[in-house]
């Protein structure tokens, strides 16, 4: 009778043999992104004190990085037509206008665990409204980033070319201390509105918001909920696929795209890397300074109690268990109380996304794991990752001062 | 999402309720051609096709070999031979034709680039189209097409609707259809009537209202799940027809209608879950505000057996609904 009640449901294992959930890993790989793009953000907030000259400058390179897939208008037209009205089956009772773009930047929400709904949904105007969001802990510069990707979906389902007929407001962006996050597009020629510039997206909407009761307010997105999305015109997407689309889409928007500008503020590459590499030292260090987040950690993975503090395979077993919820496949080299080795593709590591490659990963995760090592285990432990330049690479776990803590 | 306080939306409603409103409709269409057409239509759609004259039209469902909808069309005889098929899925349906039409002489085309569709829905419907058509309309029946002309430019008028209210369907060429939108509009306003704007309105709200489900709401369902049973005609052949068989003795599931007591459904998404007891016995294709019935609405897919007027609740904050038939009013 026991075994016919033994249910199936996707996980992987740690290393000390608890299970996560598919759930689970999803949840956690939306929050760690969102983690690594905060840290990166403080890099961004040294080298650039204004407020406004990093945030037109992030906008600036994720709109150009969105419409880039567009390129000829003719491409463009391709574009729209196979990847945004047939992958959305949006049938043909719809005005193809730019309003459509508010199915991609809710169908993009929802698949990030963004929790919330589409208020209004009309040919005039498209409000969207937020109860949650796992990138509250970044800043109103990325709220403001996601604009400029929004006009970039709008521009390219527009019905006149490249360029949009609405004004875009995020009127309201946890970010900024705001609870909600809420964006409505308007058309412009309907609600005699200007085009707006990257710092203008931030304005109140023409027509009221609508604000949900705080008691029918969601805590988490439908993948969560019911195990899928599905937009308006019922078309699905399953966790599964919106759990692989983070984890690959997910490092393109919210870390490549913002790193291609920041790297730009630093006086040069050197520079970037120096500052770069001590904010996510000092990022990983303050990961498990408190000795309850330690314990969280070892009852979460599942560590033995015979397994003493000052064991590294502590800190192997988190980094395991990283990758795993990554969707990074590696090998287990070594395994002892003296040393974790773990071998991997440098490029499975580095290339969430194939097409767009993100060396700089390597960097912050040796640094957050270096500092890390030494709250978590002991300062007598470090990581180190070897062999970044070659095929394979391998991620140690081992005893070794670090007497300068750099 | 629609709301109570929706001014645009309610009068939307009304329009198409009490007077006559027009608005784009314009579907997928599949033109199904060839001497074995006929044949291939019997064998994907659960309905008698052969019953359908020249000028007639028929609401099918077509089937999976595991007896679940996987479409829902309109088919319209046009002509001898020559079949039109409403679908919102056209892309998808010509492989299935293809894949099931091995050795037979069939074409299926599709055409949805060629022709626009209009709307023309609410009691008043029948006037606006007298003002707008050449020729009388005389005695068409209901799911019938015939030929007609708008000031002269050729049109197909079906008389149709998803709206549970008298209602015609104008199909015209679609270098026509800037002229054929301007002239509804002029024809409509003429008997009283107005443009509907509201997507959600004409699409979702005034349909489920009356009973009238899309595909998406039909998932896992089969006919005798569904309240399509009277669409199936169990003395031909057709896929899927020996798992329909099982389960109209033994239906796993039914189709039901949700009635909401809070004032709006913000934390229901599409397919939220539904409870009764706390325990999950089915899922909410939709909710909606159904300003004929002055509430909020929906469709549900719960275990067979819940009879109406039992309490469930459905989503993450337990949003308490009453079990309905699917036909509001």
């Amino acid at each position: 009778m026991l075994r016919e009640k033994l249910g199936t449901t996707k996980c992987f294992k740690t290393a000390w043999g608890k299970l996560i959930t598919e759930q689970e890993g999803y949840t956690q790989i939306n929050r760690q992104i969102a983690a690594f793009c905060a840290n990166l953000f403080q890099v961004m907030r040294i080298f650039e004190p204004s407020w406004e000259k990093r945030t037109e400058a992030i906008c600036d390179i994720a709109n150009m990085m969105n419409m880039a897939v567009a390129g000829s208008p003719e491409e463009q037209k391709a574009y729209v037509d196979m990847s945004l009205y047939e992958a959305f089956n949006i049938p043909e009772l719809c005005e193809k206008s730019s309003w459509l773009g508010g199915i991609t930047g809710d169908s993009g929400d929802e698949w990030e665990n963004m929790a919330g709904r589409v208020i209004q949904f009309t040919r005039d105007r498209v409000e969207k409204e937020l109860d949650t969001c796992p990138w509250d802990i970044v800043g109103s510069e990325l709220c403001n980033m996601t604009t400029s990707m929004f006009t970039a979906n709008f521009d390219l389902a527009s019905s006149n070319g490249t360029e949009n007929e609405v004004a875009l407001n995020m009127c309201q962006a946890r970010g900024c201390g705001n609870k909600h996050c809420r964006v409505v597009a308007e058309r412009r020629d309907k609600y005699g509105l200007p085009k707006q510039g990257w710092l203008e997206h931030m304005q109140q909407p023409v027509d009221p918001i609508h604000d949900t009761p705080r008691e029918r307010m969601v805590k988490e997105g439908q993948c969560l909920r019911n195990g899928q999305y599905t937009q308006a015109f019922g078309e699905e997407t399953s966790l599964e696929k919106a759990y692989n689309w983070v984890a690959q889409m997910g490092w393109v928007w919210s870390v490549q795209f913002p790193m291609m500008a920041i790297r730009d503020m630093a006086p040069d590459d050197d520079e970037f890397m120096r500052v770069f590499k001590i904010v996510f030292a000092a990022a990983g260090k303050n990961q498990f300074i408190d000795p309850f987040a330690k314990e969280g950690l070892r009852s979460h993975l599942g560590v033995p109690h015979y397994i003493d503090d000052n064991d590294g395979r502590i800190l192997g077993s988190y980094i395991m268990y990283m990758l795993d919820v990554q969707l990074v496949p590696y090998e287990l080299e070594r395994w002892t109380e003296d040393e974790t080795w773990i071998r991997l593709k440098t490029e499975d590591f580095t290339a969430r996304y194939e097409m767009a490659p993100l060396d700089e990963l390597v960097d912050a995760y040796e640094a957050q794991w270096n500092g890390a090592a030494k709250t978590l285990v002991s300062p007598e432990w470090s990581c180190v990752i070897d062999g970044r330049d070659d095929e394979e690479m391998i991620i140690k776990v081992i005893r070794r001062e670090d007497l300068r803590m750099v | 999402m629609l709301f109570k306080e929706d001014k645009t939306a309610r009068l939307d409603a009304e329009t198409i309720r009490r007077s006559v409103g027009w608005y784009r409709w314009t579907h997928d269409l599949v033109e199904i051609t060839g001497k074995d057409a006929l044949e291939v239509l019997e064998k994907i759609y659960v309905s008698r096709i052969a019953k359908v004259g020249t000028g007639r039209t028929k609401y099918t469902v077509m089937l999976n070999e595991d007896g679940e909808i996987i479409d829902d069309v309109i088919v319209m005889h046009m002509k001898d031979d020559i079949y039109w098929v409403s679908d919102l899925y056209g892309p998808r349906l010509i492989p299935w034709i293809e894949a099931h039409s091995e050795g037979l002489d069939v074409q299926a085309k599709l055409i949805t680039y060629d022709w626009d569709m209009y709307a023309v829905q609410g009691p008043k419907s029948p006037e606006a189209m007298e003002k707008l058509l050449d020729k009388p309309l005389g005695e068409l029946k209901r799911f019938s097409v015939a030929e007609n002309t708008v000031s002269g430019i050729p049109v197909w008028v079906h008389r149709s609707g998803f709206t549970g209210e008298e209602g015609y369907e104008v199909y015209c060429a679609a270098d026509k259809t800037q002229d054929i939108k301007a002239l509804i509009a002029k024809a409509v306003e003429a008997a009283g009537g107005r443009e509907i704007y509201t997507l959600e309105v004409y699409v979702r709200s005034i349909p489920m209202e009356k009973g009238f489900a899309l595909k998406q709401d039909y998932k896992h369902l089969n006919p005798f799940e569904c309240g399509l049973g009277w669409a199936v005609d169990l003395e031909k052949d057709f896929i899927g027809k020996e798992r329909t068989l099982e389960i109209k003795d033994a239906p796993r599931y039914q189709m039901v209608g949700l009635e909401f007591e809070r004032e709006s459904t913000e934390d229901i998404s599409i397919w939220e879950r539904v409870y009764l007891y706390g325990v999950e016995v089915g899922r909410c294709a939709q909710a909606i505000y159904g300003y004929t019935v002055d509430k909020n609405i929906g469709f549900a897919t719960v275990r067979a057996g819940i009879p109406e007027g039992t309490k469930v609740t459905v989503g993450p904050n337990g949003s308490p609904a009453t079990v309905t038939a699917k036909k509001f009013c």
